[in-house]
């Protein structure tokens, strides 16, 4: 078998070479799509923007009252960075964020696990979730300070509300649509409920949970920059919102930079998890 | 062949199936069946015969509604590790390696960690994939999926392996490389073999016994023995005496598919 593999794939380039170097040929000829400029396009429009942004700036068309201009943000964002204003902020943010996210991730995939395997009590919570997903859960903050005050939890709750829902509707719909074969699999060789659950269920629903965590950990970076421009004495949102307050747009435009450059991480790490759990599907 | 010998045994087994309207079809009527110890055993029969219901049935999946059958004399109420079962395709875990894949049913079983390693790395050796245990199923060719199909049936060392069409979805030339070496593992693990195939040469290849079903509801038509000498080379699949066991149950199943139509 072995070597009925191997020596398909000695033969498989010796007959697509003369088409594949027949196509070379063909097309040799230097299209838009060759360039520099096509290659880079992306990062060059985006410098683009930025120079006629300054430029606009200096040109004092706008009252620089409500416009700062990239090199503006650079110098204050840099002065902001060393006073430790900044980081001081974002640091109180992600403690949040980072907190109601995990208890978002743990409960929500457990509840989703649940009630994609028990599709009476899947059935039961649908309604509720219906009504969850299709809400800002935003809405929900006057009632948690309601509850809770204006500190940690209700800024940990916050997340915590918006992030879970969209995991556990994910996980749910993964575990619903189970292979049937594989679940036979596990009966053919005994496994128990439990050890199918965790041997089937987990696993094979977690493409779908990854992407549950994906859309959650987006609605929770809302959540929280949301619940510290409303009810919060720190942490980036608060920091923007009092800027705009102070009339200090500088500092306004290096905090919504800085929420973006957080949220581009953020992204970027759950790109890292998703390849690690999902490691069978990449050849 | 004495009692004592007897592997499984299928007394008037009847197995219908609900219809959405309420009703039932009964897929598989009166089938009664003998496996001897150590032997291959192939069913063949038109589409839509049965032979997956028996195989089903066997294997603990689905109840039977009248009749009996009996793995070592003792009678099949459900799925257990005593057998072993090979599914036509896509049954591998993808989040699994070939490794990972082979040792499910021991890990499931509760074997301790290293027992099922060393378990796993013979297996491995047994179907020829020594160098590709941590590969997942879709680095693997169709032939190499169900080399590491029917050694993850093998691990748990079932009393019988029940095999359904694992073959089936294989080119030509690789289904016959994997018939030549499904018997060398047969005559290496002594195990007892009921086999589903559409095909029937394959099925005279690997047989002690081919069991030819009616059109539904399945029956037992006939149970041909095939007094092939083993070990059998492809090339006796060109031999005369081959191609009139060929022929004779093609016949018997063209037969069938006509009455079927009258
Ligand atoms: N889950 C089911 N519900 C209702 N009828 C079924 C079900 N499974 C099978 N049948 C019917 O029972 C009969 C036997 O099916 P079975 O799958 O055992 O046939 P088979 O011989 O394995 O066919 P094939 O050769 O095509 O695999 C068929 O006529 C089929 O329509
Ligand atoms: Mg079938």
């Amino acid at each position: 078998m072995e070597n009925l593999k191997s020596a398909e794939q000695k033969i498989a380039p010796a007959l697509n070479n003369p088409i594949a170097s027949l196509n070379l040929k063909k097309k040799k000829k230097t299209s838009f799509y060759d360039t520099f400029l096509f290659r880079h396009i992306g990062l060059i429009t985006f410098i683009t923007v930025l120079i006629l942004w300054e430029l606009i700036y200096r040109s004092g068309i706008v009252n620089p009252v409500f416009l700062s201009s990239p090199v503006q943000i650079v110098k204050v964002g840099y002065q902001l960075t060393l006073s430790g204003v900044l980081v001081e902020n974002l640091l109180f943010t992600l403690r949040n964020f980072i907190t109601g996210f995990l208890l978002a991730a743990v409960s929500g995939v457990f509840i989703g696990l649940i009630m994609g395997w028990y599709k009476p009590i899947g059935k039961a919570f649908d309604p509720f979730l219906t009504a969850m997903l299709g809400t800002p859960r935003i809405v929900l903050l006057p009632l948690i300070t309601l509850w809770v005050g204006v500190g940690f939890a209700s800024k940990v709750l916050v997340v915590f509300l918006a992030g879970i829902f969209p995991i556990i509707l994910n996980t749910m719909i993964g575990v619903k649509n189970l292979d049937p074969n594989l679940t036979r699999v596990a009966k053919a060789f005994g496994a128990s409920p439990i050890q199918t659950f965790i041997t089937v269920a987990l696993p094979g629903a977690m493409p779908q949970i990854v992407s549950g965590l994906r859309v959650g950990i987006g609605q929770s970076l809302v959540g929280v920059i949301a619940a510290e421009m409303f009810v919060s004495t720190g942490g980036i949102g608060y920091f923007v919102a009092q800027s705009s307050a102070n009339f200090n747009v500088d500092r306004v435009f290096v905090g919504i930079v800085v929420i973006i450059i957080t949220g581009m991480l953020i992204t970027q790490s759950v790109k890292w998890i998703e390849s690690y759990l999902l490691k069978h599907r990449i050849d | 062949m004495n009692k004592t010998s007897t592997k499984l045994q299928s007394e008037n087994v009847y197995i219908t199936y609900p219809l959405k309207n309420g009703g039932e079809v009964t897929a598989v009527e009166d089938f009664n069946l003998t496996v001897e110890e150590g032997e291959f055993v192939c069913i063949v029969g038109p589409s839509g015969c049965g032979k997956s219901t028996v195989l089903g049935a066997v294997a603990g999946f689905h109840d039977i509604s009248y009749g009996s059958l009996y793995l070592d004399g003792k009678e099949i109420t459900g799925a257990g590790r005593d057998r072993g079962v090979v599914f036509q395709d896509a049954s591998l875990f993808p989040w699994r390696t070939a490794l990972g894949n082979i040792i499910y049913g021991l890990e499931v079983a509760g074997v301790p960690k290293s027992e099922r390693q060393k378990k796993g790395d013979e297996l491995l050796e047994l179907v020829g994939l020594n160098s590709f245990g941590s590969h997942y199923p879709n680095q693997l060719s169709g032939g190499m999926q169900q080399r590491v199909n029917v050694a993850r049936a093998l691990a748990i060392e079932p009393s019988l392996m029940l095999l359904d069409e694992p073959f089936g979805a294989l080119d030509a030339q690789t289904r016959e490389f994997m018939q030549l070496e499904l018997l060398r593992i047969w005559k290496a693990t002594k195990q007892t073999i009921l086999f589903v195939t559409h095909d029937i040469a394959e099925a005279v290849y690997l047989s002690d016994h081919v069991v030819v079903m009616t059109a539904r509801p399945g029956k037992l038509l006939e149970k041909v023995k095939i007094d092939l000498p083993r070990p059998r080379p492809l090339e006796i699949k060109r031999s005369k005496e081959f191609t009139e066991y060929e022929k004779y149950i093609w016949d018997l199943i063209v037969t069938e598919k006509q009455k079927n139509v009258v």
